[in-house]
């Protein structure tokens, strides 16, 4: 049984009849369930869009009628209204239809407020002794209406009604839950109202008796949501679908709607539900961008996407949940004329496209208003809003035919909803009241909200204009209260592009008159209008008029008495002229005699002060002949005097040079002294720090040694360790720093201090150090991990499973960290790349034996592979599965190879011979052979000498440049069978037979070399060393595992003092080393 | 009531990250552990061993970065988060699940192999984009924290005969005569009665071979009821078939007008009803063709 019906409603509330597919609030229903059964109440609150309604009609009630609430009857009434513009006649009309009793005795009953509804109920036949009786249900809808209705609550107060139909509710509780009374009433309301219910006595105190704040759905809840009613309904939708939307639902207002609508389009474009739901189908509905999709739906998107119209492609440019609303509306919006032409046969058809769009903004405008700066919805009739567009060829069949594509069963976005084949539903009557079906439409259609906006705009201008205009009427029309002329140009734009018309005053009249009055009001308000506007025009018209007039009578007058100001000026200046010549000659006669009176005071001025002068300058000339005199008896003093001085000078300087010379020779027979005393303190102090460092060499090399001994505790192996290294650094010792390496990390190894790095439990074939330091590994298998190394421990960071095969390798060399060669048990060679992501496996040409070494040149161009049976195979490094370039045969057993150059290779025979091999032109030159020796490996050092070792420990310098030798032991006392150097920290390892590893630091050559024995590597061969730039040496033994070794005896002891070991005691000192050695 | 302060001990195994987003995981650890929340972290990736430490766990949480975790056409390399993604996900086709977070605005735009991950989401897959991690974190827990609903003494019956008091007894004469013909176990429902009757169905009619409701008078309740026992009971796919059987006296066709699609039924004299639930019910127990 396939049901027709959609499991989800879209933007209207589930009814009642739906509530099958009613999911995702059975915890939130079950609560207030119970709520009704212990309180006789509950009051739902919560935001706008989070599905009070739906809950109540689509939860609540379906579930109390099914027998799951508990009370008197197993029958029920279900008195349910909303406050509309009178919540009391709504009550009333919604208790005498369920207690059948005519609409005038229910109001007459009621209107005493208090005990009347209980009443009304007790005495009905619904309220018996037996079972036959029924419950009574109340349900207040949209309670909020109460506050948002003018004609409820104005100014702060609310309306006679509103307060009755609250004391009518409240007092019915109170006896229901005194009396048992079977009645049980539900309030829902908006959450944003709460704080207004308190102007109602005694409500604030019943929301808190028993309020249910509606929840925001969890997750699981939300996919209970999405999931179940397609499940219920026999269809399904892919997790990742639902995963999709409830990660991209927005949170907050409109959740619920704009879920539920996106559901709606869904199960309708998958067909009905008869496909599995799927992203697909949300990016066909504009919710998800087509890249999200695969490969194969992509495609089929495509083709689907190529046949819409162009003006719906468009509403696809920014898919997400929230548009899919928006493109829904906005493609009904656009094709609302077509469906007008082909759908609707009852109209006539005589409006052009734009016409249709305007019918369609007006709907929508009219349908919307802002109250409290929040654009919601606002109720019109189809007469208002024909009246509102207000064209003569535009009727109601117009407006109703256009709109209908709003609300059809398929888009519900406007309601009351059609009914196919209903012409009833389609043709509505003119006082049908329209409704946009959720407000969320108005917050997610774009266009919408932008026409909501301009209503808002309007409706400011409108009120602006209003009181001016009803300030004008109050004053009996007087002309002065008329608009002045800038206002008057602004109102007048406003009109012109606005046209009001009394409709659209009519929309926003919230008096409590009848309709037929607010009309009438509307219409001489709209006349008005048109007064005020002609009136205050003619006022303008008038008043420029008279200031024109006013103008032009001061032009003259200013005209006239200019020319009369000019004739008196004209004789004025005249008359001036003559006075000012008169005056300007009295003027220069008095001047004149004035310059002959000072001239003569003058020269009386300048003969008075010759006179003066010459008096002064006779005095002058006495005072200085006076003290010229007394300046030459003072010289001839002071040479007397002088002579007298350097008589005694003389003399004094005669006594000093004695005393200086022989200071001087009393200093230099001191500084002999201090010299010789100098010399025998620093022969002295070298031969006490001679002696202090020999005898702290001896003394740690015997603790060295000590520490290698069995005590029973081998804590005190680590103590005695620790000891000697520290009697070493207090005394800046470092000569014997190899015997403490060996001494600590024996002491260390017994104490299990030293593990064996955590890698694969495979098999390793061999590992490399990459320039990250990480370990490279392949497994015989031929996996390939990688580890970070840090604070001896690792990691593991890749492994790369592609090349896994059935045959084990046998034998492995990394000739970089991404460029592993190796051969299998039965001989064949393969060479894997996994430097990038074209990572690949190559079997090498060159088979038939294993890999014995290998090497790139190095410019990376070349692979030199050689094999254990002297073949020697030249590959490109970027394609080693084609043939050979060139090949060699030493007929003999490679120990190993080295290439130096574009195209050198050195070849060491196992039968000591190191031959050059130039690849390029295929010339061979032996370089020297030493007889009754055998060679094992070989290295070079810093690419320029090479290292070859030979048996019992020699090793042979080659200067690859100069050709010239040297040999030297470096410590290795046995035959070595491995070589590796790191150029980075120039250290060089050597694996001897025997399991012992020497190391040496090529930068401290006379230093003795760091051994690692076979007690450390447990006895198992060496398969493999590497370095790390921080000087660890990484171990490969045949046991399987990865060792490792700081070859820094810091760290070691920085180890041990983290672990609180510590020195020896004086006592203990003495007894391990015996009594008479000092600890100090 | 609905407050559920029961919190489930719960044990989350979390998966490595790419280097980049170890902070992030550390801070998603604490916020585990503070939540109540028993965190297992892989030692190292060590192998065959990592399918049974995710199975201890009762699901597992992956962090995506921006370095791909999963890319099949092109692999650059096996990651441990990548590996660990990848076991789970093998394990999401049993009960296990896995929850998968892509903190908002760590992955940039062009990298498209979070399509890879949508597209591969199945039934026990979580994926969230949700930017804060204590709200990740809670919806993790609340997913996690399913109490088991109590069980009721559910038995197995042929038939459940449900019928509402006031159809008391027009409903005994026909379950009476049913019972001769099968096995029928009465349930009266009372909304007087301190039952639980939602529960008590939930956990009863899939152990069920059919379940009836009878009514006579009681129009108003039959339809609901029947609504409400579908949708609770899995509605099409539920296991267990519901029938509405309806006395001709005072039922009629219209009062199932929103169920007729979906639930089968008889309106019918009350001596006839037997048979047709008869009929019925050998029909669905493949009785008769």
């Amino acid at each position: 049984m396939q049901p027709e019906i959609c499991p989800y409603p879209g933007l209207r509330p589930f009814t009642e009849e739906e509530s099958i597919f009613f999911k995702g609030r059975d915890m939130h229903i079950r609560h207030i369930i119970k709520l009704l059964e212990e309180n006789k109440m509950a009051f739902i609150t919560g935001a706008s869009g989070d599905g009070k309604s739906s809950m109540v009609y689509a939860g609540v009630l379906p579930n109390i009628r099914a027998g799951f609430c508990k009370a008197k009857y197993n029958s029920w009434l279900i008195a349910d209204f909303k406050p509309e513009k009178n919540p009391f006649l709504s009550l009333c009309e919604s208790i005498s239809e369920q207690l059948e009793i005519s609409k005038e005795k229910t109001q007459a009953e009621l209107k005493y407020g208090f005990s009347s509804l209980a009443k009304l109920y007790k005495e009905s036949p619904f309220y018996t002794d037996g079972e036959q009786g029924k419950n009574l249900l109340i349900i207040a809808d949209q309670f909020e209406e109460v506050f948002t209705n003018l004609e409820n609550f104005s100014n702060g107060k609310p309306s006679d009604e509103s307060y009755i139909t609250i004391n009518l509710l409240l007092e019915t509780i109170r006896l229901s839950v005194i009396e048992k009374l079977p009645i049980y009433v539900i309030f829902t309301m908006r959450s944003d109202f709460i704080s207004q219910c308190t102007v109602f006595k005694n409500l604030p105190e019943y929301i808190a008796y028993s309020q249910f704040f509606v929840p925001q759905l969890k997750r699981n809840e939300i996919r209970q949501v999405i999931e179940e009613p397609a499940k219920l309904a026999g269809g399904s939708i892919s997790p990742r679908l639902t995963e999709i939307i409830i990660n991209n639902l927005n949170s907050g207002f409109d959740q619920l709607p704009v879920l539920q609508h996106a559901l709606n389009m869904l199960w309708k474009m998958a067909d009905n539900g008869a496909v599995e739901i799927d992203l697909i189908h949300l990016a066909q509905i504009a919710g998800i961008s087509s890249d999200a999709l695969s490969t194969e739906d992509r495609a089929k998107f495509n083709i689907w996407f190529a046949e819409l119209p162009e003006y719906q492609q468009k509403y696809y440019e920014n898919p997400s949940l929230d548009n899919i609303l928006n493109a829904h509306a906005g493609i009904l919006y656009e094709s609302a004329y077509d469906y007008f032409m082909e759908n609707v046969p009852w109209a006539e058809k005589n409006i052009t496209p734009e016409e249709s769009k305007e019918i369609v903004e007006t709907v929508f405008k009219s349908l919307t208003k802002t109250d409290n700066k929040r654009q919601v919805r606002n109720r019109c009739t189809i007469n208002e809003i024909t009246g509102i567009i207000n064209k003569p060829h535009i009727t109601n069949a117009t407006v109703c035919g256009v709109i209908n594509i709003f609300r059809t069963p398929e888009n519900t976005l406007l309601q009351p909803f059609s009914v196919p084949g209903r012409l009833d539903t389609q043709y509505l009557s003119g006082d049908t009241v329209l409704d946009v079906t959720h407000e969320a439409l108005i917050r997610n259609w774009k266009l919408l909200a932008e026409w909501a906006t301009e209503e808002e705009s309007f409706l400011k201008d409108y009120h602006d204009f209003a009181s001016q205009m009803n300030r004008w009427l109050s004053h009996d029309r007087e002309e002065q209260y008329l608009l002045s002329s800038g206002t008057y140009s602004y109102f007048l734009n406003w009109y012109i592009a606005n046209t009001p018309n009394p409709y659209r005053f009519l929309k926003y009249d919230n008096t409590k008159n009848s309709y037929r009055q607010k009309l009438k009001l509307a219409q001489s308000q709209y006349e008005n209008c048109q007064d005020f506007i002609e009136l205050s025009d003619q006022a303008i018209k008038t008043r420029e008029r008279i200031k024109r007039r006013k103008l032009m009578t001061v032009l003259i007058g200013l005209a006239v008495f200019t020319a009369a100001l000019i004739v008196l000026s004209a004789w004025a200046l005249n008359e001036q002229k003559s006075a000012h010549y008169a005056a300007e000659y009295a003027q220069q006669q008095a001047d004149s005699a004035l310059v002959q009176k000072e001239k003569a005071l003058r020269a009386q001025e300048i003969a008075e002060l010759a006179n003066k002068n010459a008096r002064l300058q006779k005095i002058e000339a006495q005072i200085k002949a006076s003290e010229a005199k007394n300046e030459r008896d003072k010289a001839r003093n002071a040479q007397l005097l002088a002579d007298r001085r350097r008589r005694e000078a003389d003399s004094l300087k005669d006594i000093a040079e004695l005393n200086l010379q022989d200071a001087e020779f009393q200093k230099a027979v001191a500084e002999m002294a201090k010299h010789d005393a100098e010399e025998q303190a620093r022969v002295a102090r070298q031969a006490t720090d001679s002696a202090t460092m020999l005898y702290s060499v001896a003394m740690s090399n015997a603790m060295a040694m000590k520490a290698k001994s069995e005590y029973g505790d081998n804590r005190l192996n680590l103590r005695i360790a620790y000891t000697a290294y520290n009697l070493n650094r207090r005394n800046n010792v470092t000569q014997n720093d190899a015997e403490l390496f060996d001494a600590m990390i024996y002491a260390m190894e017994i104490n299990n201090m030293i593990k064996p790095l955590k890698t694969t439990t495979e098999t390793i074939a061999a590992f490399t150090v990459d320039e990250l330091g990480r370990i490279i590994v392949i497994t015989q298998k031929g996996q390939i991990f990688a580890y970070s190394y840090a604070n001896k421990k690792t990691k593991e960071v890749f492994r790369i499973s592609d090349f896994v095969s059935r045959d084990l390798i046998h034998s492995a060399i990394f000739l970089t960290p991404e460029i592993v060669i190796y051969s299998t048990t039965d001989k064949e060679t393969f060479c894997i790349n996994f430097k990038d992501k074209n990572r690949s496996r190559t079997k090498l040409s060159v088979q038939g034996d294993f890999i014995k070494s290998a090497m790139i040149t190095p410019d990376k161009r070349y692979i030199c592979a050689a094999y254990l049976n002297g073949r020697i195979a030249i590959l490109d490094a970027d394609d080693p599965e084609s043939r050979s370039i060139a090949n060699y045969n030493t007929k003999t057993s490679i120990a190993d190879i080295y290439c130096y150059g574009k195209s050198d290779v050195y070849i060491l025979t196992q039968n000591a011979a190191l031959l050059r091999w130039n690849f390029s032109n295929n010339t061979t030159k032996e370089i020297f052979r030493q007889t009754s020796m055998n060679a094992y490996a070989m290295t070079a050092i810093d690419s320029k000498r090479l290292a070859i070792c030979f048996s019992k420990g020699d090793i042979e310098f080659l200067d690859l440049k100069t050709g010239t030798k040297e040999s030297d032991m470096l410590g290795a006392h046995n035959r070595i069978e491995r070589i590796v150097y790191d150029e980075n920290t120039k250290y060089l390892a050597m694996a001897s037979l025997g399991n012992r590893i020497s190391v040496l630091n090529i930068k401290r050559r006379n230093a003795k070399p760091f051994v690692v024995d076979d007690f450390m590597l447990h006895n198992f061969p060496i398969k493999n060393i590497g370095f790390n730039d921080e000087g660890t040496m990484f171990v490969l033994t045949e046991e399987n595992v990865i060792r490792y070794f700081d070859l820094d005896i810091n760290s070691y002891a920085q180890e041990l003092a983290d672990e609180k070991v510590t020195e020896l005691t004086r006592q203990e000192y003495g007894l391990i080393l015996g009594k008479n050695f000092s600890s100090k | 009531m609905f407050l559920n302060l029961y919190i489930k001990s719960s044990k989350v195994f979390l998966a490595e990250v790419t280097d980049g987003l170890q902070k992030l995981r550390s801070e998603v650890k604490n916020i585990l552990l503070r939540a109540g929340i028993e965190v297992i972290e892989p030692e190292n990736t060590a192998d065959s061993n990592l399918e049974n430490l995710m199975l201890n766990a009762d699901c597992s949480m992956h962090i995506l970065g921006n370095d791909n975790i999963i890319d099949n056409d092109s692999p650059v390399y096996d990651t441990p988060s990548a590996i660990q993604y990848r076991t789970a996900k093998g394990l999401t086709d049993g009960n296990f699940k896995m929850f998968v977070w892509n903190p908002s605005g760590i992955i940039n735009d062009k990298n498209l192999y979070i399509n890879d991950i949508r597209r591969d989401i199945n039934d026990n897959t979580i994926y969230s984009d949700i930017t804060s991690p204590i709200v990740f974190v809670e919806e993790l827990r609340a997913i996690m924290n399913i109490k088991p609903s109590a069980k009721t003494d559910a038995k197995n019956y042929d038939i459940l005969f449900i019928y509402n008091t006031l159809d008391r007894d027009s409903a005994k004469e026909v379950s009476n005569m049913l019972a001769d013909l099968q096995t029928v176990t009465e349930l009266e429902i009372n909304a007087g009665a301190d039952t639980d009757y939602n529960d008590f169905i939930q956990n009863q009619l899939p152990l069920c071979k059919l379940g009836i409701i009878y009514y006579d008078y009681a129009t108003d309740w039959a339809p609901p009821f029947a609504q409400q026992v579908w949708k609770q009971t899995g509605g099409q796919s539920a296991s267990t078939p519901l029938y509405i059987a309806g006395n001709s006296d005072h039922a009629d066709e219209t009062q199932l007008k929103p169920l007729k699609k979906i639930v089968s039924y008889t309106i019918n004299e009350k001596s006839i009803i037997p048979l047709d639930i008869k009929i019925y019910y050998d029909k669905i127990t493949g009785k008769t063709s």
